[in-house]
């Protein structure tokens, strides 16, 4: 059955044929673009609504489409679409959405849409560059849907190469360098990844399939792993892949997820590719690609493998710490505007692998929410790094000064995107940090040692240090002569900024729909979770 | 059963006899071979199962084949689904190197119903290689495919590179030949038969009726022996390293249309006779060759991919990339006989030894239509004179859409980017060697060389997309048009590696059914 979830992919993958088979001329490529990308829009904006608000879920088809045969507690998966497809082998095409993967759909429509708009005057090769976007789209929406290893691996994979030709084609100065690294270590990381797939499919899934559905064969079907680890930790009495064997494979996948995330160590290609690539494609690496990495920690380290991850916290959570010290401090000593952000990204990662390392519930609600957030945020920064570079030449920070007199809107909103990115209490990230580190510390784990916690905390007033002290450098004094005929914002760059604006305030004053939504989600799918 | 293999030798022939009479007609010529090949190609997928013929109440030959085509006895071949299998997807290449040789050979070259009756006869040799189920016939049968290709590859007479590379490949050809038959001799030495048949009194090796190491450790010597020189013949046609030396240099000096026949099909040859003499004709002997090939598969990828980084022409970039593949399809051999020697129960042996099976030989097919369409996109840009330089290609997005773009995707594919074919070949591939390792876990290694090695080769290949792609043309250079058949050729390869997702949904019920019935549960 093919319905609504199918064509979230399908609609961006038609788009960038169409952009880039018959969108000749410039004018008629961003408007395809941006008529495609509302349409995906629009969609995802439907299957937010009805995961917010039941009423309205009707026209989407009932819930959680396949139970599994034998009674017992499920995964709340809402919507799901299945076909059958290489059937001898157990290979189908499977997709769901759940209250993980719809935050980070919606959040990629969106942003796909103001990327187009705020490159509403690319010049170079427009046809090429719109239809990547959609291309890339595709694929990142389809990781989210997908619910069988080989369309999840097919999906995590096509994510590559349009960021390759991104960065490639439109990048700065030093492109083939950045892309090429950036292809290689993704790379690796999937490579390892299909590695432990390969193991699940051989050594467990057709004992999992027996307990789950009933059918003693191997499959790649994720579903039957979630309700078999779900039904193994709640209690339901099912034999499950044994400690032993899940640790390898735990392993394996957290690696390819912390490349992908990034974490320290693994994150030495994020600054290099986010330096290079053009304002949208920085937009969606940092707002959406980062977020896969979270994404298959929350599906498939915690949701498949509970045992390990009960036994291999400590990893996460060390994995977290790390990375938001290191990358504070790094930070500090940052010169590029764009490098700084992307930096303070991988801090803001950290949240997710330490929230998700406390195994607690509202340590990992929050984690979830935070790739939500730091999604929102990360695509303001991006683009006032975008902004700068195409009002004044230049990104560096030394040499940017006094903008509040030249560029007064530039300032509000880059001081409104500093304060939501360093967690101002009101503003939406502060929600979700703010749950990490309750989670972190109230996580059964550490038991004798919450003082730990203090580590990563070090981090927070690193974070609001380095960005006071960036927007003291580049807003206040007087500017220099070359600065004074800077212009300000552009008319469509303003439309993305207020659109994310808002939403920053929306998410920071009203976060309880987001969070119910989540809630809903871990609360069907890890009930193991410790209290707080 | 064999009539495909008559067509073709009729076509052949008829093509050596009128290249006389047309001298000055090429293009009737290239009709005459295509439509010998394309009725060839028919036959035997309709063979296969198909079903036109039944649909149409004749029953000219058997159609699905079963059993039918055993002619173990009388003539020493059996053409099972196995056997047609390579049948087809040798013709298939040969299909796509005609239609593309209208483009690539030009009008006044001379010799062409030569050029057209060596090819159609090299592919005759292959076929009865897969078919073949005697030790002495598999010889002859890749004799006559190594001759047609030996002078195939010095068509082009008045060129150097050409005539070197044909007098290397006919040197190397001609020791491996040697060498093979000695192991040959040595084999029907100590089992008094030559036979690798499926018939159990046959079985050289295999099962009580037939000669075991256990009960006879006299002949262990003399077998490793034969075990070395036929890995080593054999080797040297697929150019598994150590082996691989020659296959740059031929691959490089070959008319680019030929290269594709030597890379796509006669690589295969080798490979179809690994297969045959080793998971068949020597399976009980196999605690001697199984590791050995197991390495020899690990030290192919690596050396392969390694020596392909720094090459800066893109032909010897694309000969090394297909030793790795080679390396990598060699995975399946050890695989199989691992599962087939262990003592789990059968159920479970078989279904991994035919998984690996079965993914050698989606691997193969997928191989041979992204390797002959990266060879045929060279010789695409050969033919408008841009030579096989890296360099060369520089904004060859811009210049020639339509064959970077085919070149993109079979780069992509050999790399095991989904979703185009070779992912899910090597998907199922190496997920077997991970399945084999519960019988012996160093089998682990395989499928993680096998893994290591795709991230390392994607390096390579992404230079040259970014070469084509991303670097802007030299000044002055313009759009080409390229020739239609080349065009048309590469069309085929990639309709075949971009829809492997789905075509072999379709497939896979004969792939296994090809895979039981030539292990024979």
């Amino acid at each position: 059955m093919v319905g609504i979830l199918s064509l979230l992919w399908i609609t961006p993958f038609v788009g960038s044929l169409i952009v880039w088979g018959i969108g000749t001329t410039q004018r008629a490529a961003k408007w395809m673009a941006i008529g495609f990308s509302l349409a995906e829009l629009g969609f995802a904006s439907w299957l937010l609504l009805a995961l917010i608000n039941g009423n309205w879920a009707g026209a989407l088809g009932t819930p959680t489409a396949s139970q599994p045969p034998t009674p017992g507690k499920f995964v709340p998966l809402y919507y799901m679409e299945r076909v059958g497809w290489w059937t001898q082998f157990g290979f189908n095409y499977v997709v769901g959405v759940d209250g993980l993967s719809v935050p980070l759909i919606w959040l990629t429509a969106l942003l796909t849409t103001l990327a187009v708009v705020f490159h509403w005057d690319e010049e170079v090769r427009p046809r090429a560059f719109f239809g990547l976007f959609l291309f890339l789209e595709m694929a990142l929406v389809g990781v989210f849907l997908a619910l069988d290893f080989i369309i999840f691996a097919i999906f995590w994979e096509l994510v590559l190469l349009p960021m390759f030709f991104l960065i490639g084609i439109w990048g700065g100065p030093n492109r083939r360098y950045a892309a090429l690294k950036f292809l290689i270590f993704t790379h690796v990381g999937f490579v390892i990844m299909l590695l432990s797939i390969f193991s699940l499919y051989w050594f467990y899934s057709a004992s999992v399939n027996e307990a789950v559905y009933g059918t003693n064969a191997p499959t790649l079907d994720m579903t039957a792993f979630l309700h078999g680890a779900l039904r193994h930790t709640s209690g339901a009495g099912i034999a499950y892949i044994t400690l032993g064997a899940q640790i390898p494979v735990f392993a394996a996948f957290l690696f390819a997820f912390i490349v992908k995330l990034p974490s320290v160590p693994f994150h030495t290609w994020l600054p290099d590719a986010h330096v290079e690539a053009p304002t949208g494609g920085s937009v969606l690496l940092a707002g959406v690609l980062l977020k896969m990495g979270g994404y298959g920690i929350f599906r498939i380290n915690l949701g498949m493998l509970p045992d390990a991850a009960r036994n291999l916290w400590w990893a996460l959570a060390i994995l977290g710490t790390a990375s938001m010290i290191y990358a504070a401090f790094v930070c500090l000593a940052q010169v590029d505007l764009k490098r700084l952000i992307a930096y303070s990204s991988v801090g803001h990662m950290g949240f997710v692998l330490l929230g998700a390392g406390s195994l607690t519930v509202i340590g990992v609600q929050g984690a979830i929410f935070q790739l939500f957030n730091h999604g929102i945020i990360t695509a303001i920064l991006f683009m006032l790094a975008g902004s700068v570079k195409h009002s004044t030449g230049t990104r560096d920070i030394p040499r940017l000064q006094g903008l509040a007199r030249v560029m007064p809107q530039f300032s509000l909103i880059l001081a409104i995107g500093f304060f939501a990115s360093l967690g101002l209490p009101g503003l939406n990230s502060f929600w979700s940090e703010f749950m990490v580190f309750v989670g972190a510390y109230g996580s059964p784990n550490l038991d004798m040692n919450r003082r730990l916690v203090l580590i990563p905390l070090i981090s927070i007033v690193v974070t609001a240090a380095y960005y006071l002290y960036t927007m003291q450098r580049i807003l206040f004094g007087d500017p220099p002569e070359d600065l004074a005929k800077a212009h300000d914002l552009l008319p469509w760059e303003r439309i993305s900024y207020a659109v994310l604006v808002a939403l920053v305030f929306l998410v920071g004053f009203f976060p309880l729909p987001f969070l119910g939504m989540i809630n809903a989600y871990t609360s069907g799918s890890f009930p193991w979770l410790g209290g707080i | 059963m064999f009539l495909p293999e008559t067509i073709l030798v009729v076509t052949a022939l008829a093509s050596a006899v009128l290249g006389f009479a047309w001298r000055k007609r090429p293009e009737a010529l290239w009709a005459v071979a295509l439509v010998g090949t394309g009725l060839a190609s028919f036959i035997t997928i309709d063979m296969m199962g198909l079903g036109v013929t039944n649909a149409l109440h004749l029953s000219l030959w058997p159609s699905p084949i079963g059993t039918r085509g055993n002619f173990t006895l009388e003539l020493k071949m059996n053409v099972d689904a196995f056997a047609l299998f390579f049948q087809l997807m040798f013709q298939l290449v040969a299909l796509l190197v005609i239609i593309a040789s209208r483009g690539f050979i030009r009008a006044e070259e001379p010799h062409q119903g030569e050029y057209y009756a060596l090819m159609l006869l090299a592919v005759v040799g292959m076929m009865f290689t897969a078919a073949a189920t005697d030790l002495f016939v598999l010889f002859l049968a890749f004799e006559t495919s190594s001759l047609s290709t030996f002078a195939l590859v010095a068509y082009r007479k008045r060129d150097r590179q050409a005539t070197e590379a044909s007098a290397k490949f006919f040197i190397i050809g001609a020791v491996s030949s040697g060498i093979v038959l000695f192991g040959i001799s040595l084999i029907y030495g100590i089992a008094h038969t030559s036979s690798i048949g499926t018939t159990t009194d046959l079985i050289l090796l295999r099962g009580p009726p037939g000669l075991t190491l256990a009960g006879h450790p006299e002949i262990e010597p003399p077998l490793i022996i034969a075990l070395v020189f036929l890995i080593a013949g054999f080797g040297f046609k697929v150019a598994v390293v150590p082996f691989h030396m020659w296959a740059p240099d031929v691959y490089q000096g070959s008319p680019t249309t030929i290269t594709v026949l030597l890379t796509a099909a006669s690589k295969n040859v080798g490979i179809v006779a690994l297969f045959r003499v080793f998971l068949i004709g020597l399976l009980n002997v196999q605690v001697d060759w199984i590791a050995a090939l197991a390495i020899l598969a690990i030290a192919t990828q690596t050396v392969g991919n390694i020596v392909a980084i720094p090459q800066r022409s893109v032909k010897r970039m694309l000969a090394y990339s297909s030793i790795a593949q080679a390396g990598y399809i060699l995975i399946a051999i050890p695989v199989g006989a691992v599962a087939l020697q262990s003592t789990a129960p059968g159920d479970r042996a078989a279904t991994v030894a035919i998984y690996g099976l079965v993914g050698g030989m989606l691997h193969v097919f997928v191989y041979a239509a992204m390797k002959a369409g990266a060879f045929l996109v060279v010789a695409g840009t050969e033919s408008r004179g841009i030579a096989d330089d890296m360099e060369a290609y520089k904004g060859l997005g811009r210049r020639m859409p339509f064959l970077a773009f085919s070149m993109t995707v079979f780069l992509l594919s050999l790399a095991g980017i989904p979703p185009l074919g070779g992912f899910f070949s090597k998907f199922v591939l190496f997920s077997s060697a991970v399945n084999a390792a519960s019988f012996n876990q160093w089998f682990l290694a395989l499928a993680i060389s096998g893994v290591l090695n795709s991230a390392l080769s994607l390096y390579y290949y992404a230079r040259v997309i970014w070469y084509m792609y991303i670097l802007d043309p030299e000044e002055g250079a313009q759009k080409e048009t390229v020739p239609r058949p080349i065009e048309a050729a590469v069309f085929i390869a990639l309709a075949i590696v971009m829809l492997t997702a789905v075509l072999a949904a379709f497939f896979l019920g004969f792939l296994a059914d090809a895979a039981r019935g030539f292990f024979g549960f």
